[in-house]
């Protein structure tokens, strides 16, 4: 092998090396949890549970969980589109969590959606019924009644009734929204 | 003397504005005229790629003709118009078709009540009714819309919105409006006469969700319902493996294939990611891979972090090196971006395209979708941003 060799194959060496090494994505002992996901990429860190979300404080806390879910309902059905983002972003600053997390980029979303500027959409309701699951005492169901309105293909929308799924995190001085799941 | 003569007027205070005006115009008579080209253009290429509130010219018959049609039965993509036949029918020149609707009870409707109503009608080559029976599914012009849905009907500058409560079969094979459009919609004759419809040409679509969910596209489980044909619209630079489905508005939706198909109305970058995310669809999940090459290359395998760099690659928004995931931590601006929005940290990273995530890992609490099971870098479903560890969320400047 030549010097020419030899200093080419080190370089590759060293390349192959330093690619290995560099990338933290590199999962650690404690990242794997065999029973908290689905398919397996080998190497990569399985998803763990969900975080406590009451370390993080929402800018405002309701003292009840139904005040907590009427609070967040309101405002995420009461909007136009000159306030969407301005409210979305009110719904991320009052919730925790996924729920946090979704209305911050839904915010950011709203403010580049034409469609809903063009035809001036707004959207109005109110809360019909908020219950807790019996069988899960941290899921609640929220129905709400919502009337749709706008120019163009949103002129002369009926109201309508609409279900979500939410779920609740204690946070300090009361609750907030962790997770806000429209199903209709 | 003639030199006097235009001293004279140019010491005129009215000839001199004349004069400037004049010099204006010739100015910016080529500047307006380019803009209003452009604009033309672009709002022909808005109106070939579907994104258009008011887009026509689907093909005539539909798509293809299965046997036993005489027309392919038109599935109606939503933001999207049609140019179809309509009918009137009921009312007191019509009394065999009486007051009641065609479907049996418990759906059966008094029509009379219920003025805002269509039929949806048959493209079968024969009517059923003629050997027995009329069943809800013979009634497929539309491919057989569910039951009370709301198509907003136009017609000589009226509109209204209309929901199915009726089905019949129509004007068989011989008829058709001058686009080769079957009659797809018999419209009950109180709506009818307020639209003007007797027999002919109408622009139907169909009508939004409502409720700010529906509208705000955050409904669990939502997949485009455009043809994963790619139609008209061209492919962009960088796609030719995989053309880029479009559907309407601004935000990424993914396909019953795990594709995605980009928003019309996004911007170019963004479209260049949703297909370089369709080009990694059978990429495999190798830790380290996509790292050390050039992204330019498609490579046969990559980890979070790689997949995350060769999308914002794809739209100029990242050199060829990958970054890991906790230099994507870093990268661009922080917080949601308007399209494009990065989670990562130290041990992991997923990125969001227009509302859609591609992530190299399935969170079984959070995910649903095509890609369910389907390890690697894909399109993923869920209904919130999985919440399972801490992000830094970051966003490419501009987008």
């Amino acid at each position: 092998m030549s010097r020419q060799q030899r200093t080419a194959l080190a370089v590759c060496l060293a390349a192959l090396a330093l690619t290995g090494c560099a990338n933290p994505d590199a999962p650690t002992a404690t990242d794997q949890d065999p029973h908290s996901r689905g398919p397996a990429n080998a190497g990569e860190p399985a998803p763990p549970p969900a975080p406590s979300p009451s370390s993080q404080a929402p800018a405002a806390v309701q003292p009840t969980p139904h005040g907590a879910l009427a609070a967040f309902a309101a405002r995420y059905v009461n909007w136009s589109y000159r306030t969407l983002a301005r409210d979305q972003q009110t719904l991320a600053a009052i919730s925790v969590g996924a729920a946090k997390l979704t209305e911050q980029q839904a915010a950011a979303r709203s403010q580049a959606d034409s469609t809903i500027a063009r035809s001036r959409v707004q959207n109005r309701g109110e809360v019909i019924s908020i219950a807790g699951d019996e069988a899960s005492s941290k899921q609640w169901v929220i129905v709400t009644r919502e009337q749709t309105g706008g120019s163009s293909e949103y002129e002369g929308l009926g109201a309508s009734y609409h279900v979500t799924l939410a779920a609740l995190a204690a946070v300090p001085g009361g609750y907030a929204v962790s997770q806000w799941s429209p199903q209709s | 003397m003639s030199t006097q003569l235009a001293i004279a007027l140019v010491r005129s205070r009215t000839i001199r504005r004349w004069l400037a005006a004049a010099a204006a115009l010739a100015l910016l008579t080529p500047v307006l005229v380019a803009a209003c080209v452009t604009a033309l253009l672009a709002e022909e290429q808005r109106s070939a790629c579907g994104s258009g509130g008011e887009t026509l010219g689907e093909p005539a018959a539909g798509g293809a003709i299965g046997a036993g049609l005489y027309a392919a039965p038109l599935t109606l993509a939503p933001g999207r118009a049609y140019l179809v036949g309509a009918t009137e029918y009921g009312g007191p020149d019509d009394p065999s078709s009486g007051n009641y609707g065609s479907i049996p009870n418990p759906a059966e409707a008094y029509l009379p009540g219920h003025p805002d109503s269509f039929a949806e009608l048959s493209v079968l080559d024969t009517n059923p009714a003629n050997h027995g029976g009329f069943s809800f599914a013979d009634a497929n012009a539309l491919a057989a819309l569910p039951y009370l849905t709301k198509l907003r009907v136009s017609h000589d500058g009226h509109r209204a919105l209309l929901a199915k409560r009726d089905i019949g079969y129509g004007q068989g094979p011989t008829q058709h409006i001058e686009n080769g459009q079957p009659y797809r919609i018999d419209v009950w004759w109180q709506a009818a006469r307020q639209l003007g419809i007797a027999k002919g040409p109408v622009r139907i679509a169909l009508a939004p969700p409502g409720g700010a969910a529906g509208t705000l596209e955050q409904l669990p489980g939502e997949t485009a319902s455009a043809s994963e044909s790619p139609g008209e619209c061209p492919t962009l630079p960088g796609a030719s493996e995989i053309p880029l489905p479009l559907v309407p508005g601004a935000s990424t939706r993914i396909l019953p294939s795990g594709l995605a198909a980009a928003g019309a109305e996004a911007p170019a970058a963004v479209k260049a990611m949703v297909a370089a995310g369709n080009r990694l669809h059978t990429a495999a999940y190798l830790y380290g891979g996509g790292h050390g090459t050039s992204l330019d290359t498609l490579q046969p395998a990559y980890d979070c972090s790689s997949a995350v760099s060769y999308l914002l690659h794809s739209a100029g928004a990242l050199g060829a090196s990958a970054l890991d995931s906790s230099e994507l931590a870093r990268y661009g601006a922080p917080g949601p971006g308007r399209y494009i929005t990065i989670y990562a940290n130290a041990a992991h990273t997923f990125i969001y395209v227009a509302g859609l995530r591609l992530d190299t890992v399935e969170a079984p609490a959070y995910d649903t979708g095509p890609n369910s099971g389907r390890p690697g870098p894909r399109w993923r479903i869920s209904q919130s941003v999985p919440a399972w560890a801490a992000w830094t969320v970051r966003h490419p400047p501009g987008l």
